[in-house]
């Protein structure tokens, strides 16, 4: 059975947030909604000082505390271990986002949807994108998995100019993620959350 | 554009003073049912529904899309929304009908409906605890403190009301046994809610949390409401009340009662905000991405 899964490789990552954007215009995703985000710190001090970046997205753990918790069906988790949300079942009750310990689910306000990000009138891009979204439901990334049903990589994958993100089937021991997480040091979030996280990190 | 990303401990921003209402109100309303039954005072059944039916308004305008709300009894083998949301539709259904039954001199079937509905009041009252605790990313919640402090406090609240009401409905001599009742109570839900903040466990989002409780903004509710005002004011009052009698008697107590409402809600509301994630890279300090501000126009493209 596959488990799609994702690494960054946390040394070539240059934080130019092209993975930020590039979800952004495939998601349309409304104010305040950021699917794929980038964590960044300053480490060491002038002259020796370099900026370190932490991209992050949904982990589509392999035990994700926010299916089980889900009174509805609405979150759930498909065979090729993509964690999704059928937002017509969602009733908007917050329980999974409570227990994602990442911050990655989140929440539609009631009326964001009309007002957008002008508070007013919608853009056509707005308008076009928001569709897809229902108001008071949760909504999350879920690897593009419209993309990748028809054979493409997810969008912050396909866009990142440092070819940082690498996007594969983690139980496939030939796949390119599993060969680069065989040859590297990598680590996850919060191991001891006991998720299992499906996104790794190779060390800067 | 309030919303940062933070690699560092985060609270819970989910839930808030409504959902917390309802906590405390399905968990008193189940337990005051549950001392009518024991004190045969139906007339204290009533304030327990309204308390559960309160409560089920203030879960339902916690919810995005509360029209598909009858959708959440769907998964009752794995969430405790779910669990809890059938338990109090069930709770509330039987209550409702015992009392009918009652009002109705259908005694032969109060007693069987008021056992049924007595049975279900108890995961009733723990449910918010249980909710909270399955909620594992949080770990102030973890363990089997929070169900039981829900339930001591729940307990505590409803003996504290039924002590103060009792005088008005059924006169001063009844149910004598309610006064040191609450009184342990109050001592069992205190000694409950310390062992649940000695027992956890002390990672970085719990050594947070304490922080915010003892010494952040939730200081005063937690120390001055949930300490002062839900357990030592009660327990004083309610010892030196106990030599006196009269109309400014029973003010009093109706005082006490309040304030102990208050300070179970000000206990379990510090416990559902200063619940925090921990922290996603320990290392990592809290300075981290923020989204850009709005455009202050009004109209996208213009010049």
């Amino acid at each position: 059975m596959a488990r799609l899964g994702m690494v960054i490789d946390l040394k070539v990552c240059v934080g130019c947030h092209a993975c930020t954007a590039a979800c952004k215009a495939t998601n349309g995703t409304p104010p305040d909604i950021y699917f794929a985000r980038v964590h960044e710190r300053e480490v060491g001090v002038f002259p020796n000082a370099r900026r370190e970046f932490l991209p992050v997205l949904c982990n589509h753990c392999e035990d994700p505390p926010c299916v089980p918790v889900c009174p509805t069906g609405a979150s759930y988790k498909r065979e090729d271990g993509i964690v999704a949300v059928k937002s017509d079942l969602c009733i908007g009750c917050r329980s999974c986002a409570t227990s994602c310990p990442y911050e990655h689910r989140h929440y539609v306000k009631p009326g964001i949807l009309e007002t957008g990000y002008f508070n007013g009138e919608l853009t056509l891009y707005e308008k076009a994108k928001y569709n897809r979204w229902d108001s008071g439901t949760v909504i999350k990334c879920d690897f593009c998995m419209d993309r990748v049903d028809q054979g493409l990589q997810p969008a912050c994958v396909e866009t990142c100019p440092a070819e940082a993100r690498i996007f594969g089937d983690l139980a496939d021991p030939d796949s390119a993620p599993s060969k680069l997480l065989r040859e590297n040091e990598s680590f996850t979030l919060l191991p001891d959350a006991g998720t299992k996280p499906s996104v790794h990190y190779l060390k800067a | 554009m309030s919303l940062k990303y933070q690699t560092g401990v985060r609270f819970n921003h989910h839930l808030g003073p409504q959902e917390t209402l309802s906590f405390m109100g399905e968990g008193v309303g189940a337990a005051l049912f549950a001392i009518a039954f024991f004190t045969g005072q139906w007339l204290l059944a009533g304030p327990g529904i309204l308390f559960v039916i309160g409560a089920v308004v203030a879960l339902l305008g916690h919810l995005g899309n509360p029209q598909r709300a009858w959708r959440a009894v769907t998964r009752v083998g794995t969430s405790w929304v779910s669990r809890g949301t059938l338990f109090i539709g069930v709770f509330a259904g039987l209550a409702i009908l015992s009392v009918a039954a009652g009002y109705l001199g259908m005694i032969a079937l109060q007693g069987p409906l008021a056992l049924a509905a007595l049975v279900v009041a108890v995961p009733v009252m723990a449910y918010a605890g249980m909710l909270l605790r399955s909620m594992r990313a949080i770990r102030l919640w973890r363990g089997p403190f929070v169900p039981l402090a829900f339930v001591a406090h729940s307990l505590a609240t409803a003996l504290v009301l039924a002590w103060a009401v009792m005088p008005l409905l059924a006169g001063a001599a009844a149910a004598p046994w309610l006064q040191p009742a609450a009184m342990v109570a109050l001592v069992a839900s205190a000694l409950v809610s310390v062992l649940h903040l000695l027992r956890a466990e002390r990672s970085v989002g719990v050594r947070a949390s304490f922080e915010r409780m003892f010494s952040g903004d939730l200081k005063t509710s937690f120390l001055v409401g949930a300490c002062v005002c839900g357990i030592v004011v009660p327990l004083v009052v309610m010892a030196v009340l106990s030599a006196f009698s009269g109309g400014a008697v029973t003010v009093l107590m109706l005082a006490v009662a309040l304030c102990r409402l208050y300070g179970d809600f000000a206990y379990r509301n510090a416990v559902v905000l200063a619940g925090a994630y921990e922290p996603v890279m320990p290392d990592w300090p809290m300075r981290s991405f923020t989204p850009p501000a709005a455009p202050t126009c009004s109209t996208a493209g213009q010049h």
